[in-house]
């Protein structure tokens, strides 16, 4: 029965780690999107706060990068410090290319989320 | 797998090694692989192996069904063409067996059993068997194969089957001791019929 304890229990930090990556994953990235979206919303009409907004998007990355790193892999991770960085760059030189960086890191956002999901495929 | 070397291993439990150390090294060789990946799969799989053990501790089923039952395939020194080829084992296979053991007439071999683990448990007939101390002093040599008719409170149909005995035969010799064969941890009879009992100890 001792054996049986120790198996429930690796079969219980097995599932806490997988909730945990599905929770830190969503709490990350809704605190991305909603500086996404701010920065969207104002950059047409205040480029100085868009600006403020982004660089505020980078330092919100990088608080759950660490984090990320152990549950996602390295390189969908260093993607999506890519485009923050252009997009930053893009505000810094108002160009054309905000909503290319904007529409480019959702959809790379939204893809991880539609992997990490937890379901039976997912799983497996 | 407990302290059990990889040479006395179940094949289940050989391919659950092989698998954890194939998945553990995926993570550590591909830089990119989250660490996660590796760390959930591992604990998954021990598991599982761990919840299989403990099922086919408690069933014998389940424990035919993964890992197989032993094979008599010398009975009475007599050998039994029919397992061997169940098992694909050759004759010249089993000789091999035997000199390994350094018994190098077939003749010499009463019985010769087949575990599951691959290993070859030999019983040599009695006028074979190298001197006891019982038989420095004058009783006459034996080979009594005890057969297992009771496993952990369970009746083993194959042991019944080999040893000739019936269910109602056993149940009465229990019957006679104020047992049940749920109170039975081993119970075992040999040629002779001398059957040998251990108890399950009582739980306070």
């Amino acid at each position: 029965m001792k054996r049986l304890y120790i198996a429930v229990a690796m079969l219980l930090i097995a599932i806490s780690l997988c909730v945990g990556e599905v929770m830190i994953i969503k709490k990350a990235f809704d605190s991305l999107n909603l500086e996404l979206r701010k920065t969207e919303q104002i950059y047409f009409e205040d480029k100085k706060t868009a600006k403020r907004y982004a660089a505020s998007a980078y330092t919100s990355w990088q608080k759950y990068n660490m984090w990320l790193s152990l549950f996602l892999n390295n390189e969908a991770i260093d993607e999506i410090s890519f485009e923050i960085v252009a997009l930053n760059n893009s505000i810094e030189k108002s160009d054309c290319d905000f909503e290319n960086s904007i529409s480019n890191l959702r959809l790379l956002l939204d893809n991880i989320k539609e992997n990490e999901k937890f379901n039976l495929l997912g799983m497996f | 797998m407990g302290k059990r070397q990889i040479g006395d291993m179940q094949p289940g439990e050989l391919v659950i090694t092989i698998l954890i150390s194939e998945i553990a090294a995926i993570p550590i060789q591909n830089l990119d692989q989250p660490i996660l990946t590796g760390v959930v799969a591992v604990f998954t799989l021990c598991f599982l192996e761990i919840l299989l053990s403990v099922l086919t501790m408690k069933s014998p089923l389940l424990r035919r069904t993964f890992y197989g039952s032993s094979a008599v395939i010398i009975s009475n020194g007599v050998v039994d063409e029919k397992r061997l080829k169940q098992l694909r084992v050759t004759v010249q296979d089993l000789c091999e067996v035997l000199r390994n053991q350094g018994i190098f007439d077939l003749n010499d071999v009463k019985y010769a059993i087949l575990e599951t683990n691959g290993q070859l448990s030999v019983m040599l007939k009695p006028e074979k068997q190298p001197a006891a101390v019982e038989n420095l002093k004058g009783t006459k040599a034996e080979s009594l194969f005890p057969c297992l008719i009771v496993n952990d409170g369970k009746l083993n149909k194959e042991g019944l089957k080999f040893s000739k005995r019936t269910k109602a035969q056993i149940e009465q010799h229990l019957l006679n001791q104020n047992l049940e064969i749920s109170d039975v941890l081993i119970m075992t009879c040999d040629e002779k019929g001398t059957y040998s009992i251990i108890k399950k100890e009582k739980k306070i």
